[in-house]
């Protein structure tokens, strides 16, 4: 996210020269930050919680490894658990990850005269 | 200081504009040096001189997009030396048009919406947005073009609509720097032509500038900047 912002550091400019105030660019930035790390997380949500699914009802299954669990006392097949917070965690995880790569470019373009962010950043 | 008190002036007023720069922190660089200037409604002016005599700080400074170190900008009465940031966006929005030498379009926006971008941030609806769009596009010979990205047009195309985005959106002055470097010579012929036009149908004052021969003869009139100073101030 960081990087998608700071390569369109230009684009930002252009916009605060000819007029857009700079809480609109900072509303463009961070609606296109979210939705960009809410896809990414709908994508990971699915991926992951097939694969939880999978492993909850067919398990994971270590028999090769099995002498080695039972040392241990453990089962060669183990099943995965499901839990609402696994998805809470990575929503947090995503919001926090977006306003902390948000805020710097922010920052930058707040503090930068707009021809400087368009000729020189 | 209240600074939206309308004052009775000419037009544009450069008001003893200073401007320092500090490279390294220690080296003072004059960018501009005490210019004075009054220009009137409706005129097309040209600024020209070398590289480095102080034409696109001048017209930055002019469109509130730079700070001087000293001096006064006073557009159509009002004092812009001072404002804040948000005040300053609000002023550029609602009464100065700009053209970028590197045209600084926005790439992911159609030709028509680049052209419709300010219009839309004045608050104009879609239709409204649209047919003034299209009848300035028109005035530019644009009018084919409009479906397509920046990158999909020659920059002669690109500068023009750069020119029909400052002028859609209605602005008291268009600010232009360099909007020719980028040209040939026929293009930007062209292009200062058609902007003359638009200077006197649209009623709009026009300052640009150039070191460009060609182009600076077409200006009625003629600002020549030398390290910082106005050197010559000719009315053809």
């Amino acid at each position: 996210m960081l990087v998608s912002v700071l390569e369109r550091m230009r684009e930002f400019g252009i916009m605060l020269a000819i007029g857009t105030a700079f809480r609109q660019v900072r509303v463009i930035i961070l609606t296109e930050a979210l939705l960009m790390g809410l896809s990414g997380l709908i994508a990971g949500m699915i991926c992951g919680g097939l694969s939880l699914v999978y492993f909850k009802v067919y398990g994971l299954d270590l028999t090769m490894f099995s002498e080695a669990f039972e040392e241990f006392g453990m089962d060669a097949v183990t099943y995965a658990i499901i839990r609402p917070d696994y998805f809470v965690t990575a929503f947090s995880a995503v919001v926090l990850a977006t306003i902390v790569s948000i805020y710097f470019p922010l920052r930058l373009l707040k503090r930068t005269k707009p021809v400087t962010v368009i000729n020189e950043i | 200081m209240k600074f939206n008190k309308k004052i009775m002036t000419e037009f544009l007023e450069v008001q003893q504009i200073s401007k320092l720069f500090k490279p390294d922190r220690e080296v003072e660089v004059v960018a501009l040096d005490d210019i004075n200037l009054t220009i009137g409604k409706g005129e097309f002016v040209v600024i020209s001189g070398p590289s480095g005599s102080g034409k696109t700080t001048l017209l930055n400074i002019i469109g509130g997009l730079d700070i001087p170190s000293h001096g006064d900008i006073v557009l159509d009465g009002e004092r812009l030396t001072g404002l804040p940031e948000s005040k300053l966006s609000q002023i550029r929005r609602d009464h100065i048009g700009f053209v970028f030498q590197a045209y600084n379009l926005l790439p992911v926006l159609t030709a028509r919406e680049n052209i419709e971008y300010v219009m839309k941030l004045q608050g104009a609806g879609k239709d409204k947005a649209h047919k003034r769009s299209l009848e300035v596009a028109r005035k530019l010979s644009i009018e084919t073009f409009l479906d397509k990205l920046p990158h999909q047009l020659s920059g002669g195309l690109q500068q023009r609509v750069a020119v029909a985005r400052a002028v859609a959106a209605t602005p008291k002055l268009i600010l232009a720097d360099e909007p020719t470097a980028n040209l040939d010579s026929k293009s930007a012929s062209s292009l200062i032509d058609m902007m003359q036009k638009l200077n006197q149908e649209e009623e709009v004052t026009i300052i640009f500038s150039s070191h460009d021969p060609m182009v600076i003869e077409k200006a009625r009139r003629s600002i020549v900047l030398k390290d910082g100073k106005i050197f010559s101030n000719i009315c053809s």
